[in-house]
């Protein structure tokens, strides 16, 4: 299959100014211009085949964004070679532009202060679709995305929710062949999380869309991407299909019970307690032992269930965990 | 996949930008209360220096226009001033809001989709304000109106005055990528505008060194070139390629800025 993004030994340097030497008395810290350079990119190699949906998870300051930016040519790599659509993305960023669609979750890309009606048409003419393309895939989009009653509503006057299904409609409008999209559940309640998640896979793999995915919320990654790439500190650590990734960390499941009883003992095959207070239990659940039906079903035998929550772990215990494991750290050894 | 097409000419980026610039134009047509109130504002300011105007003529008979002529030249002046928009905060806003990342990534290139939309705000106001620019003079004591080929010359080239305006508001607002907070040097420009470009006290009033200073600047063209047509002392043709040299200038400096821009923005990590 042929590759929608390939990337080669790739590395992005920042030049930052270096903090001033604390013992340095206050003139020469004035002007003492120390920098220092900041390797937020080192030397990664991947290859996405064309409909591929790969989440591209790390902590903060993996340098996810910062890979994100220079595939859609906002950035210049310092090295290495990159590809997306087969352009080069920095000195092509014109040609790229009608092949991508990007949304970066923390920043907009719509006219505030117009309703996305008008954006949508904006966007279109920027884009060179004809008028009739247009309509049909606006109104495949809003009907997808639930957007029907708002789209004569100035954006600043949608929820983050509503401004989020608004965006990636925007990125997805001239039927791009790659989609970047850099945290777009971030802030955003479970309603509107699995709407989004729904769609994005839904529309990609049936327009066999390429989707590069980062995310802090695993469960964007389940829902949407079949492999996963994690990075932390510039470097690619992992980067398997997503079930191999589930049987492995992601099987694990943060379960809170809040209970009619005042103790609930549960004794379950891959069920281990990390907190316990008064009517509450804390648990961790490998879902591959027991599911979490099974625990529920066991908790409630033992009285009524006042509230349950289920959450993954925390992307850095994820990242952990993986970084322990870790099969392909080294990024400068590209396979040919 | 989809199949898309997708228009890649000039002429499709021409389409483009009009279609920016039409939806900014709309846009601002649709703020009635921001209009009534650039309106109330700019009455009060005619009102206000036509009658300072009339105080200095009476007692120091420092200008030579015909009484009344003031109140057309301020008019005009006013009248482009009043329609700037100000697109050079935007860009500060979307440079530090980090939204200026993701508008460079568009088929159209980011200055020339800021100078559409600008344009099409512009115009508006323009021609929102342009009866009142009218009107006001002649009910403070402006004497006849200017004939109807006099008013269609300061349009055209109020118009271009505005364009160019606008592309140096652009540089200022671009600079905003290695001064963090492009204000102060705004402040300046805006300042030396008023002076050099004669908002309140037309040029023939300067000392002759000030003026030759103040032709070689591009604030001329942009307010006292177009407010001379007003008062019959202008040509349309000269002021218009005085004009569209300027703009040249601006155009040049705007896409310079913006490459170089880019690569800052890159060096510094967007």
């Amino acid at each position: 299959m042929s590759a929608a993004i390939e990337l080669r030994s790739l590395s992005k340097h920042f030049t930052v100014r270096a903090p001033a030497d604390p013992s340095a008395g206050p003139l020469r810290r004035w002007f003492a211009r120390g920098r220092r350079t900041l390797v937020a990119v080192d030397g990664i190699c991947l290859r996405i085949a064309a409909g591929e949906r790969v989440a591209f998870v790390g902590p903060n300051g993996a340098g996810k964004s910062t890979t994100i930016k220079m595939l859609a040519g906002v950035l210049l790599p310092t090295a290495g070679e990159l590809r997306v659509c087969g352009l080069q993305p920095w000195q092509q960023r014109r040609a790229l532009a009608y092949r991508i669609g990007t949304v970066f979750g923390q920043r907009s890309q719509l006219w505030q202060h117009l309703p996305p009606a008008d954006t949508f048409a904006l966007l279109g003419a920027i884009y060179g679709v004809a008028r009739a393309e247009h309509r049909r895939r606006q109104a495949l989009l809003v009907e997808a995305f639930e957007l029907g009653g708002l789209l004569q509503r100035p954006v600043r006057q949608l929820s983050l929710g509503q401004r989020m299904r608004c965006e990636i409609v925007a990125s997805l409008l001239h039927a791009p062949r790659v989609l970047f999209l850099d945290e777009p559940t971030i802030g955003l309640d479970a309603s509107a999380r699995a709407t989004i998640r729904d769609v994005v896979r839904e529309l990609a793999a049936s327009e066999g869309c390429t989707v590069l995915l980062t995310s802090h919320d695993t469960g964007d990654m389940e829902r949407v991407c079949d492999r996963v790439v994690v990075i932390h500190g510039g470097r690619i650590l992992v980067d398997e299909p997503l079930e191999q990734l589930r049987r492995g960390v992601i099987r694990r499941k943060r379960v809170t019970l809040t209970s009619a009883a005042r103790q609930l003992q549960l004794e379950l095959p891959g069920v281990s307690e990390r907190r316990r207070a008064a009517h509450v239990l804390e648990l961790e659940v490998d879902t591959s032992r027991t599911p979490i039906d099974a625990v529920v079903r066991a908790a409630m035998a033992q009285g009524h269930l006042a509230d349950l929550t289920v959450e993954d772990p925390p992307m850095d215990e994820i990242v952990a965990a993986l970084y322990e494991r870790a099969v392909t750290p080294r990024a400068t050894e590209c396979a040919s | 996949m989809t199949a898309q097409t997708h228009d890649h000419g000039p002429l499709a980026s021409l389409r483009a930008a009009t279609a920016v610039a039409w939806v900014a134009a709309r846009q601002r047509l649709r703020d009635r209360g921001a209009v009534l109130a650039r309106m109330g504002l700019f009455a009060v300011l005619l009102y206000v220096f036509t009658q300072l105007w009339a105080a200095v003529g009476r007692s120091a008979a420092a200008f030579e226009f015909v009484p009344g002529a003031i109140a057309w030249y301020i008019a005009t002046t006013e009248w482009i001033v009043l329609s700037r928009s100000g697109v050079a905060d935007e860009i500060q806003l979307e440079l530090r809001s980090g939204d200026f990342a993701v508008r460079i990534g568009r088929p159209l290139g980011y200055p020339w989709a800021k100078l559409a939309e600008s344009i099409g705000d512009q115009f508006a106001r323009m021609l929102v304000l342009l009866p009142a620019a009218v009107v006001l003079p002649l009910l403070l004591g402006g004497g006849a109106a200017p004939s109807a080929a006099s008013l269609a010359a300061v349009v055209i080239a109020g118009s271009c005055a505005s364009v160019l305006a606008c592309a140096f508001d652009l540089c200022l607002g671009l600079s905003a990528i290695w001064l963090h907070d492009a204000r102060p040097l705004a402040w300046v420009w805006q300042k030396a505008l008023f002076i050099c470009g004669g908002l309140l006290v037309p040029l023939e009033v300067y000392p002759a060194w000030l003026r030759q200073l103040c032709a070689l600047l591009p604030f001329e063209a942009i307010l006292h070139g177009p407010a001379t047509l007003v008062l019959g002392t202008g040509a349309l043709a000269p002021l218009l390629l005085q004009q569209l040299l300027w703009l040249a200038v601006a155009l040049l400096l705007l896409a310079w800025i913006f490459h170089r821009g880019l690569r800052r923005f890159d060096a510094a990590g967007g």
